[in-house]
């Protein structure tokens, strides 16, 4: 066997992890002639920083490398042989085998620079196929393809096109990359690991539309990926795929746009607002951006993940693709997996898997209470919800949205009514203030959550919170306020009882003790009338019949457990 | 490059404001009234307009920072593995509010909506670099070997 070359991934999760420690000493360390390159993520961020040692005939992948393990890697590169598997990733593991990998194929394998080796693995062949057919063929794959939108919404992409295919130009086609979801970073991973990608679903997309004037618009927060991606646009004009006249067929250009921190210009017509260096607040429909959009004129908006499905499903070809996926929702979706697993990372696996498969097997997620699906616009789904399909209509079912992909899971410690409240605190800081319902509505939920936190609700709050949840949901402008409320209806509805903690029993005088009581019985000791009970280790309960309000037991905690009921 | 230069580079064109503030405040650090009034002036923007752009974003500071800017990544993944601890934490340990900046200058704490660091959460950025899987022990040497 001859080794082509070294890799060494480095997206920012692995250079967090230390991936350019990693490579400098690789490179100190290294006696033999081979190439040290750099890849992107494949998506296993827990394994984190990978080296591959690449043969003609296979591939070696070193998982979790620190600078004691080189020297191994080195003589590993010498002698294949000597490898040993425990420092291997097991691609049999069920974070890798449940996978379908069609549009995250290359990342991680591929260098995010290298226009060739883009190009080598099937790059282009996509677009090629594309303009071999007319536009509103085109379209028309991407309507067999059953392709929605990545982003949020789920709409499909194929009608969306056919919006803005006869409008007249000059039209614009946005790529957004704006990835304010907490929890997902689906995106990013994509920009770092295979811009070429995206770009070519993005020509393909202006291609069969007819919009010559394409901007990317990107969070600012994500710095290599914009290196990556400013870098890709440069190679491409030199090759001719951007600018006049492309493969002699169309016309496009790609210009970049930085955001600046609002996760409302996720939104479309707030994102085009921004465009124009504006504040990014969202406008009423209609007119829809593809008849008044950006300056006025027409514009088209699709997801970073959409367009690289796109360039995927052209390249692959509509049948190849088709073969995964549900009746409604056709094909693969990028997820990510988050918070309280044993395997975090970016996985790709086909619509209609088990949810309880992702749970269990994808992101192995032990002690598993619930997870938040689709970030501050989705729901918390729980344990006893999951042995469903994932797919958009069954995931709207629970309360939640497939969104764009983002899913962090909470185990038994996480209190679900500080998780509705933490997205409320998010919501409500970027609401852009622009309608009522979403600039009060937000503050009022916030505080109505706050208010269950501090032991002060009462009978009827929880109704009283749901309707004002209604209410926002029914009356804002824009997706982000029509949504906001979902967290916190959704833990209403599945973890109610933990609602029902926070309301203060109508019999208490003064004290009472909280579930954070860990049983250490020190409050019984001091309790002038005995009045305290309960088993070490666990949660104690005031006779409030015998109590006579001296405090003892409140100055005596020492875990805030007792608290003072407050008028 | 001077503010005159970055506003020549941009033609002075609207749709450019927020990378003109954005050059602006990498090079200055932060978004002086001055600032904000030569730009209005030189693009042709009322005042009122530009101001509305600076306080709409959270990128855009109109105070001066420390040093180091820390952001403490207040994502999902970080708040369910303990951020907001470790925020409360470092307020303590630095005594500063929110968005503060210490009294020697040296730090400013503040928090990022998300870094899209979820996998190896909680994480935070200081100063473009990002540090990872934190814990308070991992929290406080970061910070005493920089205040070194």
């Amino acid at each position: 066997m001859r080794l082509e070359k070294i890799t060494v991934g480095m997206g920012t999760c692995g250079i967090a992890s230390g991936a350019d420690k990693v490579k400098k000493e690789l490179k100190r360390q290294l006696d033999i002639d081979v190439p040290v390159d750099r890849v992107g993520c494949i998506g296993s961020c827990y394994l984190e920083p990978i080296v591959e040692l690449r043969f003609d005939k296979r591939s070696y992948f070193f998982r979790n490398v620190t600078k004691d393990k080189i020297p191994e890697i080195i003589e590993g590169a010498k002698q294949p042989k000597r490898i040993k598997k425990k420092d291997l990733i097991d691609f049999d593991d069920p974070f890798f085998s449940k996978q379908t990998k069609l549009v995250t194929k290359d990342i991680g394998r591929i260098n995010p620079e290298s226009y060739d080796e883009y190009v080598q693995h099937g790059g282009f062949e996509g677009l090629k196929k594309a303009v071999k057919l007319e536009p509103k063929e085109a379209i028309e794959k991407i309507g067999e393809s059953k392709l929605r939108g990545r982003g949020g919404a789920g709409f499909p992409t194929a009608k969306k096109w056919k919006f803005i295919v006869d409008a007249p130009s000059p039209k614009y086609l946005i790529c957004n990359a704006d990835e304010g979801d907490p929890g997902a970073f689906m995106n990013r991973t994509m920009l770092e690991s295979d811009p070429y990608r995206v770009l070519e679903g993005m020509l393909i997309a202006s291609y069969a539309t007819g919009c010559e004037n394409g901007i990317i618009y990107i969070r600012a927060e994500y710095p290599l990926a914009i290196k990556t991606l400013e870098k890709a646009i440069k190679t491409l004009k030199k090759k001719k795929l951007l600018g006049k006249n492309i493969l002699g067929k169309f016309n496009f250009d790609i210009k970049i746009k930085k955001g600046a921190g609002a996760f409302v210009c996720g939104e479309e017509t707030a994102l085009m607002k921004s465009v124009e260096g504006k504040r990014g607040m969202p406008q009423t429909r209609p007119p829809f951006p593809a008849q008044k959009g950006v300056w006025g004129y027409p514009t088209n908006i699709n997801n970073v993940g959409t367009l690289s499905h796109v360039a995927t499903i052209f390249r692959e070809g509509v049948k190849e693709y088709t073969k995964y996926g549900t009746e409604r929702s056709g094909g693969t979706k990028i997820i990510c997996v988050a918070g309280k697993v044993e395997h975090s990372g970016v996985v790709e696996i086909p619509f209609g898997i088990r949810l309880k498969d992702i749970v269990n097997k994808i992101a192995v997620a032990k002690d598993f209470k619930a997870l938040q699906a689709g970030g501050p616009s989705g729901g918390c789904i729980p344990k006893s919800k999951i042995d469903v399909p994932y797919d958009y209509e069954t995931i709207q079912e629970l309360g939640a949205i497939v969104g764009s992909g983002g899913m962090v899971f909470m185990d038994s410690k996480n209190n679900m009514v500080d998780v509705a409240r933490y997205f409320l605190e998010f919501t409500k800081a970027e609401s852009c203030g622009k309608c009522t319902p979403c600039r009060e509505g937000t503050y009022r939920l916030h505080e109505m959550l706050d208010k269950f936190l501090g032991y002060r609700a009462e009978e009827g709050d929880i109704e009283f919170t749901e309707k004002l949840c209604r209410y926002i949901m029914d009356s804002a402008v824009c997706g982000l306020g029509q949504t906001a409320p979902n967290p916190v209806l959704t833990t209403i509805r599945y973890f109610r009882k933990e609602y029902e903690g926070y309301i203060i029993d109508e019999d208490v005088k003064t004290y009472f003790i909280t579930p954070a009581c860990v049983g250490c019985h020190k409050c019984a000791e001091v309790c002038p009338q005995g009045c305290i009970s309960g088993k070490r280790g666990k949660k104690h309960k005031i006779d409030q019949s015998k109590c006579i309000e001296c405090g003892a037991c409140y100055n005596a905690c020492k875990f805030n457990a007792i608290i003072k009921k407050t008028d | 490059m001077s503010k005159k230069e970055v506003l020549d580079r941009h033609e002075g064109r609207e749709d450019e404001l927020i990378n003109v503030l954005q050059e602006i405040q990498e090079k200055e650090g932060y978004l002086s009234p001055k600032t904000l009034a030569y730009v209005s002036k030189h693009m042709d923007i009322p005042y009122a307009k530009v101001y509305g752009v600076a306080t709409f974003y959270n990128f855009f500071k109109l105070k001066p920072g420390g040093k180091y800017t820390i952001q403490m990544c207040k994502g999902t993944a970080c708040h369910v593995k303990g951020s907001s601890e470790l925020f409360d934490h470092l307020k303590k340990k630095l005594d500063v509010e929110e968005n503060g900046t210490t009294e020697d200058g040296i730090f400013t704490l503040s928090p990022v909506n998300c870094l899209g660091m979820c996998s190896l959460a909680p994480c935070m950025m200081i100063n473009g670099k990002v540090y990872s899987e934190l814990d308070k022990e991992r929290l406080d040497s970061i910070i005493d070997d920089m205040r070194k």
